[in-house]
């Protein structure tokens, strides 16, 4: 009796009546199902991170080149420190003739920035998923409790049958919660990808400067 | 003997008048992330100190001797008061729960606070460090005004998308002004004439007029190769003279600099990333913007429009406010 009231209390307190996922309202944008309270800017621009001068047109044959190709996904991925990340940016620039820095430095940042921008895209499609099965979870704990209620109220129901419900719908519960909390994580990925691309543009522009 | 005393002084001055410029003023950033407040001298632009401080600190503000710094440190629940003479935290002010940002009266002698979480707006006589009033509001109040004369307040609530306008003699609401989604700040042009309101979501400002607390204009912003998601007006400042608005465009990562009399945005200054809230210098030469998620603030030339140099601060930086010498 007492784990069903707590796994009322719970599922109240988890705001299955109203809000759903964190107790910041979400972003009233141009996408209801958006949890997140970061507002959804589903793509970046490449005008949100390249200061530097116009990339020219050869620039978007950057996949043609496998030593470009290579570096991307090197210094883009997040398990490399940016300092290290920096780093390899700034030997590549070291070993080119200037004529060569001017061809390839834009290849680079337009490779990063096409890699980093869909792998953003793919986290925000994610989050939509995921904002999505967890709406489908507080239906089915929704519905799980009052169906234990249910059984718990009759005369003949079996003791046994009514534990086993009851200690899987708090288990489940518990899922739901650590989900949440998760949630508030899981929506700062997109501005971590941001920031590694803002912080990496920023390296090669400064390498071009100064040459 | 005399003749000494006096050169000795002369040149006590001098060594005074060489230590500090007239024209370096001190910048408090406060940093949302890593509960620390930085500061940064505006002639060297160097970090000169950092301070912690409670826990998510947000809104900031300068008594207008300079002395004390106050700041919301939003998920303390409390305002803390830093003597700026020895960067040390040397009391609070009972703000309400979760303070997000506030606006000292022109006389300095009271705070106005939005509590984001209870729908309030709080007035705190800053003598007495005691609640005078505490004005029920709109959901989740924010942005904080106050006209030059320090008649009239205008608070914004981010999520009934209104301004409210509120009489200081009275503490009550006179008008609701509705705006475009999650405002997020109100700035009074200093003859009194306009309050500008920006719109977050909306991606707007709503310039209203003072006197028929009406919409008179609508400003939106477009950047050439940026989806419009992206631009997201917060923080707002006029220039002392009337003639330009400053407005902070969030993750579009510019500054939009508006000519007041045309309502035309007459240039975007790239500044980094997340621009958040702006403050000028006292001699109106400068306005330093944050910059949240580049982790810096941006010194701009309001005579170009040219930003002039990035100074790396805390994580996360959100208001900024700079010293009155």
């Amino acid at each position: 009796m007492r784990l069903s009231t707590h796994v009322k209390a719970c599922l109240s307190a988890l705001g299955l009546q109203g809000a759903l996922f964190s107790p910041v309202p979400a972003a009233q944008g141009d996408d209801p199902e958006w949890p997140c309270i970061q507002r959804k800017v589903p793509e970046l621009s490449l005008a949100q991170i390249w200061t530097g001068p116009e990339l020219p047109p050869g620039a978007s044959d950057w996949a043609d080149n496998a030593e470009i190709v290579a570096l991307v996904a090197e210094v883009a991925a997040r398990r490399v420190p940016m300092a290290e990340a920096e780093q390899k940016i700034r030997d590549f620039a070291a070993k080119l003739t200037p004529d060569e820095r001017k061809a390839k430095l834009p290849k680079l940042v337009k490779g990063l920035f096409e890699q980093m921008n869909r792998e953003r895209s793919q986290v925000i499609s994610g989050i939509g998923r995921y904002a999505h099965k967890q709406r489908d979870l507080a239906d089915a704990l929704r519905k799980e409790a009052s169906a234990v209620d249910a059984l718990r109220a009759k005369a003949d129901a079996d003791p046994n049958e009514v534990a086993v419900r009851n200690d899987r719908l708090v288990f489940q519960t518990r899922i739901f919660q650590e989900r949440v909390q998760s949630l508030t994580f899981v929506c700062e990925v997109p501005t971590l990808i941001e920031q590694r691309l803002y912080a990496l543009a920023k390296t090669i522009s400064q390498t071009l400067e100064s040459r | 003997m005399l003749g000494q005393l006096s050169c000795l002084s002369g040149a006590l001055v001098l060594a005074v008048a060489v230590a500090t410029p007239a024209s370096a003023y001190m910048v408090y950033v406060s940093n949302e992330k890593d509960n620390t407040v930085t500061v940064v001298d505006s002639d060297t632009m160097e970090v000169v100190k950092t301070i912690d401080v409670g826990q998510r600190p947000r809104g900031i503000t300068i008594s207008h001797d300079g002395k004390f710094v106050y700041l919301c440190a939003s998920d303390d629940d409390t305002i803390e008061i830093i003597d700026t003479a020895t960067h040390e935290i040397v009391g609070s002010l009972p703000s309400g729960p979760d303070p997000e940002l506030f606006v000292l009266s022109p006389d300095g002698k009271t705070l106005y606070v939005a509590n984001e979480d209870d729908n309030l707006v709080t007035v705190i006589d800053l003598e007495s460090k005691s609640v005078v009033a505490e004005v029920p509001v709109g959901v989740e109040p924010e942005g904080m005004g106050i006209s030059l004369d320090g008649k009239t307040m205008v608070n914004t609530s981010e999520t009934t998308n209104m301004a409210h306008f509120i009489d200081t003699a009275t503490n009550e609401i006179t008008h609701n002004v509705l705006v475009d989604s999650r405002p997020r700040f109100a700035e009074f042009k200093p003859d009194n004439s306009e309050v500008w309101v920006s719109s977050e979501i909306g991606g707007t400002v709503s310039v209203i007029d003072n006197e028929s607390r009406e919409i008179k204009q609508k400003i939106s912003f477009e950047i050439p190769g940026l989806r419009s998601e992206a631009i997201q007006p917060v923080g707002v400042r006029i220039t002392a003279d009337g003639k330009k608005a400053y407005v902070a465009l969030g993750p579009a990562n510019r500054v939009a600099v508006v000519n007041t009399e045309t309502y035309e945005v007459e240039k975007y200054v790239l500044v980094g990333q997340r621009v958040w809230q702006l403050a000028f210098t006292p001699d109106q030469k400068t306005i330093i913007s944050t910059n949240g998620v580049s982790n810096d603030i941006t010194f701009i030339d309001v005579e170009t429009d040219e930003p002039v140099q990035s100074v790396t601060v805390g994580a996360l930086p959100w208001g900024v406010v700079v010293s009155p010498q």
